[in-house]
């Protein structure tokens, strides 16, 4: 917005210069008074009447002034009475300064014309949003003529005193400062001095919205800025008759450019009527001349779409946003049909331009990213909003498609204009609405999309009787210009399309860009079953590390991504991986806000307004959820077969190798029941099947976890529940072995695979896995096909003792230890042992091969958002 | 490469390994499936043909040329090529000319010193042998590999290395000295070249500034021009389970070369001195690349060491033979590892057993009782089994290697003992002088 300013502010002084060169023949070097700053605001809206003066229109402009005087007047009826006073008391003052001027006295003229801008101050509230009186532009007319005359008498000058002159020089200058605003005003009464009569009463053409005025006390910095910008604004309308009335045969390329520069001029100001404004750009697109200037005024129409939302948290109107997908295809269409109009941002919009000969290069101004940026910020904004469950959601989501269409569209003109790092964001972009799609729903999305170009091809045909313009609320297929554009071919596979569109952003994007390109991606291989390309990926790029220093949706994303890289684990059957990735996001307690999927109240602080709000900012839309309930279901499944068989193995310290902090918590409290009454809950069942499987009752454990309703959301149900079978069952012989061997002297090959339902030779795979690890004291006799127990239970003492024996070791470990850090001297082992191998390589995503995998520690940390203060 | 033509060659490596070799460095291996007809002859003379081409080998390109077609003459292109490269020859041969001669100079040579720059400057007053001299002699050091004279390559690389000063251009005379060395085939130059190895090794990991991506290709064309060094030197598989298994080497055959996990596995199988070492890396890397590489001999040490599948174990055994006769490399170990992984199974499988029959211990072991017995007869006489057989029922009883409570807390104790002694010894020595 703030470019607007400053290029209106550079544009419309040049203008005003030239008028007032015409007015003033000496020139003078301008110093700024800062008192009738305040008095300057409200006259813009004077400016422009008379503006529109200046194009010799005075039909319709006086019509229209004569309604709004109407309704003025309507308004205040009451107070007329102490209006007629002050306005006696403004003539008095200036007929007082007529006076002085007789004798020039300056001095007198200073101090008068100070009392003579209060009046108009004190008038001013009588008039909301109303023009300054006649006899004080006459009065500023006959002050300006007498200055230069006065300036022109040499002779005068030289007889007046000190104090006079110096008067004199003050008044000039701040004269020539406070007429600048009035610069057209005063040109028109110069023009027509006679019209006096209808004069005194004459108010101004409404500025829109009174209640702008009344809060316009606190905000006389904008005001004076506003002030000094002239033209433009509520010139639309007025204009727009004229144009629109015109024969669009006559418009001629410069009127159009006139135009919108007066629009754009207008952007930004306060009252500026926003709909008005995209109307005229509308009509404008209509009757443009030319490739470049049809850009041109699309752009700009894109631009005050985008201005007709108001409010940070508000989205952009459904309507609105078509529209200006709508612009933008056609845009991207005049880029590709007239290779010579290139798009530059940095092209200077309000620069006056004589109409480009056909096929000369044309820069433009436009930021084609930009756009498609802000569409897609708006359209996740919509669907943040939206209520999930409604009709009206669905119907946003079939926008995906459109968008996902721009996208492909504006990549390829970026691609071909070499505009690398502006493809990568794209790209991005579209990744964003690609990577949490499974191949069910993206094919769905696929035939969406044909269907809408079938339907749009036959609309074509249909449209051509009904000529309705489509900016109804419905969404009605025969809309063309809503629907995927026909030439667009959807990718067929999900998949090649990601990695095209990541390889592309890996090579041009900036830092954060493949960060987040890396991670969609990463959760793009996960939902696809690819647990370990997603593994490797992530390790590769090493965003373990640096996650912490990014932002927090970044975070976010990173979240998702190690909460789909645990699911995968878990559809894979690799227990503790999905258990090291769901750790740390269960662990936290937070999992809502760490996954940006609602807020969760926490107990021991208040959030504040703000931080609520940011809150709300972040969160994931409906469909792009990850099921809560799946994830507690896989993380707590995860736990208790790691958990449930190492509690076995130390039944007097169950905590002293805690794998799940989480699960032992839940473990604890379920224990402490008085009553346990049927699972409800996901909770529930895990904590009833982890205490079947503890006493070794693998069926019943398996039910347990069979009945959790989150299985029914895998898309390969059974492959996965037989897996957990398969799983239940050997921790469920090693919890049993664990626990029981030591009331056994023998156990039989055949009577354990009885019990558990499993072939022999897993059975022995697993037993002697146990013997070979030292957690199961027997060894088979192979001719009998059974276990031979061949250690006792120790006694109480001999535990004691050898939880002694490790103990002082301990103590020699810490004083070696502590030794070695005095001399200086730590052994490679010991460093060895925290880095674990890992990250040793550094390398960057420097492509896909990527270098430097680091493997060893299967512990992702969680990026946790901060809550609140960071951001 | 040409398609397979047997299911046994499912496991051949060649084609993973060419990507990391030298050209010259392929042509051994290719000789060798030739040998072995794994593939279709007319196919791999074909690709021969096509890798001599990039070569300046033409003599030999043009022999293969007549054995493929049967013909005589060779085509036109070649002899003009033959032509060209001779006379490239002559060429550099008279550029290099002035140095050579300095450097066939004993009493030169002698005065040569480490300082490299002082060398140059010493042939530079002394002979007027500047640096383009020098040059020409790396260019002609190259051509005379691509032409196949290997010895003299070697030779002049070495000298080469000893005057130049580009650290670049010294890492790729060194890696042309080794790929030389490699291909003259004998017993001295293994020597040397085992050396090389290392010397690139250091200079691979000294390159602070190289990109990592660099850094780790050379590392892993390191690790595959190594196999021929090793695998042809008599103390070979312990270097290769050294390098193998150093972490930035792990690293790299991670991300690059998986397959080169089979070499680990039977280096580490067949390592006799240091039985064991390393393989408790082995498996778990084995493990983890599971879902990219496996073939026969990783899946072995699977079944033996993770699932203890001695049965499936068995069976792996068996394709393994079959996988190490087609190997360029491991051919020549394939008793030693047949021997040796026997002994893996029946170690393990004595350690969670108590009893075992003899018959079936034989049937594991793929042999049958009697020889089973005097093979397990032998091992408890070299006292490497603490086991005695029961004729009677015609079972092995194990020993007992359980402790007891009591056992273990002495060994503990023992341990803690010594320990806080040897601390205490620090302290005192530390503090004292």
């Amino acid at each position: 917005m703030s470019k607007f300013w400053g290029r209106g502010d550079d544009s419309e002084e040049e203008e005003e210069q030239t008028e007032e060169e015409e007015e003033e023949s000496s020139s003078s070097s301008g110093s700024s008074s800062g008192s009738e700053s305040g008095s300057d605001s409200d006259s813009d809206s004077d400016s422009d009447s008379d503006s529109d003066e200046d194009s010799d229109e005075d039909g319709p402009n006086k019509f229209l002034a004569g309604s709004s005087d109407s309704d003025s007047d309507g308004a205040r009826r009451v107070v007329k009475s102490e209006k007629d006073k002050r306005a006696g008391e403004l003539a008095q003052t200036a007929e007082d300064i007529r006076n002085k001027m007789k004798i020039n006295d300056w001095s007198s003229i200073q101090e008068l014309f100070d009392t003579l801008n209060q009046r108009l101050e004190k008038m001013k509230k009588f008039f909301v949003g109303s023009t300054v009186p006649r006899v004080y532009l006459r009065l500023l007319v006959d002050l300006e003529d007498f200055v230069v005359e006065t300036g022109a008498n040499k002779d005068i000058k030289k007889k007046m005193s000190s104090t006079n002159s110096k008067a004199y020089n003050t008044m000039r200058q701040r004269l020539k400062k406070h007429n600048m605003v009035f610069a057209e005003q005063l040109q028109k009464v110069r023009e027509n001095p006679d019209e006096e009569s209808e004069e005194e009463e004459r108010p101004a053409r409404g500025r829109r919205g009174g209640a702008d005025d009344s809060d316009s006390g606190d905000e006389s910095g904008d005001e004076e800025r506003a002030g000094r910008e002239a033209g433009g604004l509520g010139a639309g309308p007025k204009a727009k008759d004229k144009l629109l009335t015109m024969d669009p045969k006559e418009i001629t390329y410069e009127l159009v450019a006139r135009k919108m520069r007066e629009i754009i001029m207008a952007r930004g100001r306060r009252g500026t009527d926003k709909n008005e404004a995209v109307e005229m750009l509308t009509y404008l697109v209509g009757v443009s001349k030319g490739p470049a200037q049809r850009f041109e005024v699309l752009a700009q129409l894109t631009s005050s779409l985008f201005d007709l939302q108001t409010g940070l948290t508000a989205c952009l109107p459904t309507p609105v946003w078509k529209k200006a997908v709508a612009n933008l295809f056609e845009m991207i269409k005049i880029l590709q049909d007239n290779p010579h109009v290139k798009v530059d941002e940095s092209a200077e919009a309000l620069e006056e331009k004589a109409e480009p000969a056909e096929g000369a290069e044309v820069r433009v101004w436009g930021n084609v990213v930009a756009f498609v940026e802000r569409l897609d910020e708006e359209l996740f904004k919509s669907l943040q909003v939206i209520d999930p469950h409604t009709h009206e959601y669905m119907a946003r989501l079939r926008d995906e498609p459109v968008y996902l269409a721009l996208g492909t569209k504006v990549l390829e003109y970026l691609q071909r204009v070499g505009d690398q790092s502006g493809a990568a964001r794209v790209a991005l972009r579209m990744v964003e609405h690609l990577y949490y799609k499974t191949d069910v729903v993206y094919d769905a999305w696929r035939k969406l999309t044909m269907a809408q170009q079938q339907a749009a091809a036959a609309g074509v045909a249909a449209a051509a009787a009904a000529t309705e313009e489509g900016e109804e609320e419905e969404e009605t297929p025969g809309l063309g210009k809503l629907l995927v554009p026909s030439d667009y071919v959807m990718a067929e596979s999900c998949h090649e399309l990601m990695r095209s569109l990541v390889g592309g952003i890996f090579r041009h994007g900036d830092e954060r860009t493949k960060a987040r390109a890396m991670l969609c991606y990463i959760y793009h291989k996960a939902i696809h079953d690819d647990f370990h390309g997603a593994r490797d990926l992530l390790l590769m790029s090493h965003l373990q590390d640096s996650i912490q220093h990014m932002d927090v949706s970044t975070m976010i994303l990173y979240n998702r991504a190690v909460a789909q890289l645990g699911l995968a684990a878990f559809r894979a059957g690799l227990i503790p991986e999905a258990h090291a990735c769901l750790n740390e996001l269960y662990g936290s307690g937070h999992i809502k806000e760490l996954l940006a999927q609602g807020i969760s109240m926490g107990k021991y602080h208040e959030k504040t307004p703000e931080q609520e709000l940011m809150e709300k900012k972040r969160q994931m839309p409906f469909h792009m959820h990850i099921t809560l309930e799946l994830l507690e279901s896989a993380y707590l499944t995860a736990a208790m077969l790691l958990e449930v068989p190492n509690m076995a193995a130390n039944p007097l310290n169950p905590k002293k190798k805690m794998i799940s902090k989480s699960f032992h918590r839940i473990w604890d409290t379920y224990a402490r029941q008085a009553f346990t009454g049927p699972p409800e809950n996901v909770r529930d069942h895990i904590m009833a099947a982890s205490r079947a499987l503890a006493q070794g009752d693998w069926s019943k454990s398996y039910e347990y976890l069979r009945s959790l309703n989150a299985w029914n959301l895998l898309p390969r149900k059974e492959a996965v529940l037989t897996m957990l079978r398969a799983k239940v069952q050997e921790e469920a012989v090693r919890t049993y072995l664990l626990s029981y061997s030591h009331q056994y002297a023998s156990l039989s090959l055949d009577q354990l695979a009885q019990m558990f339902e499993l072939p022999d030779k897993q059975i022995y795979s697993i037993a002697s896995k146990m013997m070979i690890a030292e957690e199961l004291a027997g060894s088979w006799d192979q001719p009998t096909r059974t276990i031979v127990m061949t250690a006792a239970e120790a006694s109480r003492l001999q535990r004691m003792a050898l939880g002694l024996a490790d103990k002082a070791s301990t103590v020699v470990d810490l004083n070696e230890r502590a030794l070695a850090y005095r001399t200086g001297g730590l052994r490679d082992a010991d460093e060895e042992g925290g880095g674990g191998g890992r990250g040793r390589r550094g390398g960057q995503w420097d492509d896909e091969g990527g270098s430097g995998r680091a493997r060893g520690g299967l512990v992702w940390p969680a990026a946790q958002c901060a809550q609140g203060k960071t951001c | 490469m040409a398609a397979a033509n047997s299911s046994s060659s499912q496991y051949e490596l060649s084609s993973k390994l060419v990507q990391y070799l030298d050209l010259h460095l392929t042509l051994p291996i290719m000789e060798y499936l030739q040998e072995r007809g794994l593939y279709n002859e007319e196919d791999i003379l074909r690709a021969k043909l096509a890798l001599l081409d990039k070569t300046n080998m033409v003599d030999f390109a043009m022999d293969i040329y007549k054995g493929l077609n049967g013909v005589e003459e060779v085509p036109q292109e070649m002899k003009e090529r033959r032509t060209q490269v001779v006379g490239r020859l002559r060429q550099l041969q008279a550029d290099v000319d002035p140095i050579i001669k300095c450097l066939q100079n004993r009493h030169v040579v002698e005065k040569f010193r480490q300082d490299k720059s002082f060398n140059l400057q010493f042939l530079q007053e002394e002979f007027q042998i500047g640096a383009e001299h020098v040059e020409a002699l790396y260019q002609y050091a190259r051509f005379q590999f691509n032409c196949g004279n290997y010895s003299l390559a070697a030779e002049l690389l070495q000298s080469y290395r000893t005057l130049c000063t580009n650290s670049e251009r010294n890492m790729s005379a060194l890696w042309g000295k080794l790929a030389a060395e490699i291909l003259m085939h004998e017993a001295v130059n293994i020597q040397e070249a085992r050396e090389d190895v290392f010397k690139l090794k250091e200079a691979i990991d000294n390159q602070t500034f190289a990109p990592p991506l660099m850094q780790l290709q050379q590392r892993t064309w390191l690790l595959h021009w190594s196999l021929y060094v090793f695998w042809n030197h008599e103390n070979g598989r312990n270097d290769i389970v050294d390098l193998f298994l150093s972490p930035a080497y792990m690293s790299a055959i991670q991300i690059n070369a998986p397959h080169l996990l089979r070499y680990l596995a039977v280096a580490v199988v067949i390592n006799k001195k240091k039985k064991g070492s390393g393989l408790k890396d082995v498996i778990r890397s084995i493990q983890q690349e599971s879902y990219e590489y496996s073939d026969p001999v990783t899946q072995f040490l699977e079944c033996v060491f993770v699932h203890y599948d001695f049965d499936g174990a068995q069976q792996k055994l068996k394709e393994c033979e079959q996988v190490l006769d087609n190997d360029f490399f491991l051919a020549a170990y394939k008793d030693e590892f047949i021997e040796n992984a026997r002994l893996f199974i029946f170690e393990t499988y004595c350690r969670i057993h108590q009893s075992v029959s003899i018959a079936l211990l034989g049937e594991r072991l793929g042999m049958d009782q009697e020889a089973a017995e005097k093979w397990i007869a032998s091992l408890i006489l070299n006292a490497k089994l603490n086991a005695k057989i029961d004729s009677k029922s015609g079972t092995v009883v194990m020993g007992t290697q359980s402790q007891t409570v009591h056992e273990q807390l002495i060994e503990k104790a023992k341990v803690l003992s010594v320990r806080t002694y040897v601390l205490a010894n620090t302290v005192v020595g530390s503090t004292k002088p």
